[in-house]
């Protein structure tokens, strides 16, 4: 597993424009932990100081050997918008939050990172416009609090039309970063990881992941209204059918009450998504507990809640070795169980993650 | 606030009060009576028994018969549950007198005189054992409640006898725990959004857990090591070495934990600067769980040193840090 070793974070202040915060990791095996800063002591220091501890006070298992070196593009600043890009390189650099081979934006704040709950910033529209006037996004994810005005979604919307090659991820506390529903949230969010496989070579192997979102509606409803994005129209609909005519055969509590969008980070041509879109699906419906880390599933699901068998077995549980970390959860259908690699159990109890072989859902 | 239980407390003890404590009266039935003195049980009295007043030392009246709990651990997600049964390790039985300080322990240290089932429920509510995983198979759950049992009878004297995944949907009312939390804060100003979470009572709060968790680690640290120094030691001299180490460090952590300097202001509370107390108290929350997890890693028969290991030294990091007086944090 390649860690990323120095990540930049961009954010945008009113008084300077856009700015970086970069941070640099290196895990020292003989050493307790250090966070350097290497700006001048005085308010704007502590205070972030303050922000990274309370914000590394939610991750499991932190490791206490990681040395991390923060910098700052500019030093005289005293703004607390730094805290959340601040954050994330430093999850980035430490492979918290492994998704590699991206330019990361970060828009937002909080008034207590202990709790983790990220709202908008005094100035988020006119960030927003900003962000929206950049001249190419492209390879971007993009960290976005829920806009909370009209004035904000409509920026939202705009800058996802306008920069289709970006991730923008909306997010309403740092729990969300591994797939957690945000507790009290109006809205809420789970996501789970999927391995794809594609073309020979294992090149293009990559673990994908799928998020659903939900808003309760005001009435019930005659129907559930699905909403899908990221995928091709055709397979869209698929989603949308197989989404709804399992709940209501094998799922039927809160049937009716919820608006769903799914919402996958790329297209792709398989189908072994289908449990992990059922777990995040339940998760974000409180039906099933979120995993400590990541939840990482493949196979197919029947109407019934039957997990099926998927091809690929091997290709698949290399990938899902590569990428595993601590604290994540693997779910992989029953019938693998013959054709599991040797040692990728063991591989998996290695990384301090966990691996279960299930026959059905719970209903 | 009461020295003593109300009759109603009392009235309420087979339903859901699980511990009273009484001047002097009948065991009612159900329950044991329990004679402590400082940390330790003096003597245990039976149904039925007329004990008088106890001038020397405390008289709780103390529910045997297993409860059961059924609550979200979860607060992200509230219809997901788990129902424990548990029951207070009162010490009768075979195992008389080897369990009954944990409890006793526990009592003297609460607050009130009466222990409530929901009051139990609140401190596991978010525990760090208590986090079943998606798809949880009937084994795990097994793994799952022997941790939760040995770290909860070290803890307070509770064994959890089961433990089941639930449905709570239909027992909640989705509509009052969804939206009003997010959309209050997505409604307010940055500024009184702040001021907000500067409530007094939230730092009082934050404080009275702290110096439970306090309690915790003067507590508990010393018989962390003397389990692990009754544990079966390795034949292999480099295994020796390592379990050695970490008992040496795990006691010289049990000598000085208790050289944490308190949190309050009883000069001018107002002068407290929040932030740095929730940072003060979250280390020694982490501190305190690292109790839990250290217990559930000296589990079973053969302990999990490489664990252990990373668990001791996260508390010595956490512990280290909330050395720093609040008046001296930057």
């Amino acid at each position: 597993m390649t860690m990323p070793v120095s990540t930049t974070c961009e954010t945008w202040l009113r008084d300077t424009g856009w700015i970086g915060v970069r941070a640099t990791a290196d895990l020292n095996e003989h050493k307790l932990a250090l966070l350097s800063l290497p700006q001048p002591p005085g308010p704007f220091k502590n205070a972030l100081f303050g922000a990274l501890l309370s914000a590394r006070m939610g991750e499991r298992g932190d490791d206490i050997r990681w040395k991390v070196v923060l910098e700052c593009e500019v030093d005289k600043t005293m703004s607390g918008a730094l805290h959340f890009p601040a954050i994330l390189a430093d999850r980035l650099a430490r492979g918290v939050y492994p998704i590699a081979g991206k330019k990361r934006i970060a828009l937002g704040g909080s008034p207590d990172w202990i709790e983790g709950r990220i709202v908008p910033m005094p100035w988020q529209a006119e960030a927003l416009e900003a962000l929206r006037d950049r001249e190419s996004l492209n390879d971007y994810e993009i960290f976005l609090p829920s806009p909370t005005d009209a004035r904000c979604e409509a920026l939202h919307q705009t800058i996802r039309e306008r920069h289709p090659g970006a991730t923008i991820r909306e997010m309403d506390s740092l729990a969300e970063l591994l797939g957690h529903p945000t507790p009290g949230a109006a809205i809420r969010r789970a996501r789970a990881f999927f391995p794809t496989v594609a073309g020979n070579q294992g090149e293009q192997d990559a673990l994908l992941e799928v998020e659903v979102i939900l808003r309760r509606t005001s009435g019930t409803i005659d129907e559930d209204r699905v909403d899908v994005s990221g995928r091709r129209p055709i397979d869209a609909q698929d989603d949308k059918r197989a989404l709804r005519d399992w709940r209501r055969q094998s799922d039927r509590h809160g049937l009716n009450e919820w608006d769903t969008l799914i919402r996958f980070n790329a297209n792709f041509q398989d189908t072994s998504y289908q449990l992990a879109l059922a777990m995040a699906d339940r998760i974000a419906r409180g039906r099933e507990f979120p995993a400590q880390g990541r939840l990482i599933a493949t196979g197919g699901v029947d109407l019934h809640g039957r997990v099926l068998y998927v091809e690929e077995v091997a290709r698949k549980c290399a990938l899902i070795l590569r990428h595993i970390q601590s604290g994540d959860r693997v779910l992989l259908p029953l019938d693998w169980k013959d054709e599991l690699p040797t040692g990728f159990l063991n591989g998996i109890r290695h990384a301090q993650a966990s691996c279960v072989l299930i026959e059905r859902l719970n209903g | 606030m009461n020295a003593y239980a109300t009759p109603d407390d009392i009235k309420r003890l087979n339903q859901d009060v699980v511990a009273c404590r009484v001047l002097k009266g009948k065991v009612p039935e159900g329950c044991t009576g329990l004679h402590l003195k400082g940390e330790q049980v003096t003597a245990r009295t039976s149904v039925g028994t007329r004990t008088r007043e106890d001038t020397s030392g405390k008289l709780w009246w103390v529910r045997h018969a297993p409860f059961d709990l059924r609550f979200a651990p979860m607060p992200g997600v509230p219809e997901a549950g788990v129902e424990l049964r548990l029951q207070v390790a009162t010490g009768d039985g075979v195992h008389a007198g080897l369990v009954c300080d944990e409890i006793a322990w526990y009592l003297d240290s609460l607050p009130s005189a009466c222990l409530t089932q929901n009051a139990i429920q609140r401190e596991l509510t978010g525990h760090i054992l208590l986090q079943p995983p998606p798809a949880m198979q009937a084994e795990e759950a097994e793994d799952l409640r022997v941790k939760l049992s040995t770290a909860l009878s070290q803890r307070m004297g509770l064994e959890c006898l089961s433990l089941r995944r639930v449905d709570l949907y239909p027992e909640i009312n989705c509509a009052l725990t969804d939206a009003p939390s997010a959309l209050h804060v997505h409604s307010t100003p940055w500024g009184e959004t702040c001021h907000e979470a500067k409530a007094p009572a939230s730092l009082r709060n934050l404080i009275a857990e702290d110096a439970r968790c306090q309690t915790r680690l003067f507590r508990e640290l010393p018989r962390l090591a003397q389990r692990l120094r009754n544990q079966p030691w390795p034949q292999d001299r480099a295994a020796l070495q390592i379990q050695a180490g970490v008992l040496q460090r795990l006691e010289h952590l049990a000598a000085t934990s208790n050289r944490m300097p308190t949190l309050e202001n009883r000069i001018d509370p107002q002068a407290l600067p929040e932030v740095t107390v929730r940072l003060l108290a979250a280390e020694c929350k982490r501190a305190g769980e690292g109790l839990d997890t250290a217990w559930a890693a000296l589990e079973g028969l053969e302990p999990d040193i490489a664990r252990l290991t990373v668990i001791v030294s996260a508390m010595e990091t956490a512990v280290s840090r909330r050395r720093t007086p609040w008046w001296e944090t930057p």
